[in-house]
């Protein structure tokens, strides 16, 4: 363990070397896409990081209107420049409100207990990304 | 070479070469494993992606959807292929629909906007 982290919705984690290598690759496209990162959350028993970014572009990005970009990654796999941008590309923008309506649908919808588990995490993290 | 053509709901003839065959092979068995059914099969050779999709009943008897887009240039191992379907979370056609309606219109510039496009005609096709 590298790296000791608080999320959004207070949630303590501790993130390995690994996941701290893996944040950093990804925080690096982030930037190159003008996005920026707003939530960190390793849920280890799954093998899933949680990664929220917020853009700082787009069509819907103003002072008090903004997009997010949920992304499920793997620490595990190896992944290539190319496979971070078309993990970007497939997690699409949405404004937080829709982003929190999908992964409420998919809480409920996913036939995997543990998938659904990771998507509850999500919800919990957006939940905090609302405007006030 | 192309070795097999495919009908998509909308009904748009679709080529494949070996390789995306091989590609929509693999991934078609791992639906199969989260109970889900392929749906259409959409290629974008500009792009070099495959838009796959998928669907399933859920437990209240809605009609769900996974749309994933895969990158034709990459080999993916078995846990490639399982984070692409859990980074797409299932969601009933309208909501589909409206999710890819908006990334289009807020991220116009992203390199998949072609694959969101294909997702919102099939789903189209899907609804009642």
């Amino acid at each position: 363990v590298t790296a000791a982290y608080r999320t959004s919705s207070g949630v303590k984690v501790q993130l390995t070397e690994r996941e701290t290598l893996v944040t950093q690759l990804f925080a690096a496209h982030a930037t190159a896409r003008h996005e920026v990162e707003c939530v960190v959350r390793p849920v280890p028993a799954q093998r899933i990081l949680i990664l929220v970014y917020r853009a700082l572009h787009g069509s819907y990005v103003g002072k008090d209107k903004y997009l997010l970009r949920v992304l499920l990654i793997d620490p595990s796999l190896s992944l290539y420049d190319s496979d971070v941008e078309s993990l970007f590309a497939q997690a699409m923008l949405a404004t937080p409100e829709r982003a929190i309506k999908v992964y409420v649908n998919a809480v409920t919808n996913d036939p995997s207990p543990s998938m659904r588990a990771i998507y509850q995490a999500v919800v919990e993290e957006l939940a905090c990304q609302l405007p006030e | 070479v192309i070795t097999s053509r495919y009908l998509t709901s909308t009904g748009a003839t679709v080529l494949l070469t070996e390789h995306e065959r091989s590609l929509v092979g693999r991934f078609f068995l791992y639906a199969v494993q989260r109970r889900s059914a392929e749906l259409a099969v959409r290629v974008l050779p500009e792009d070099e992606l495959l838009m796959l999709l998928y669907g399933t009943v859920s437990e209240h008897g809605d009609y769900l959807l996974r749309p994933v887009v895969v990158p034709t240039f990459r080999r993916f191992t078995t846990s490639d292929i399982d984070a692409r379907f859990d980074s797409s979370p299932l969601q009933g056609i309208q909501e589909t629909i409206s999710l890819y309606a908006e990334a289009l219109h807020d991220d116009p510039a992203s390199a998949y906007r072609n694959a969101y496009r294909a997702v919102i005609e099939e789903a189209a096709c899907l609804l009642p």
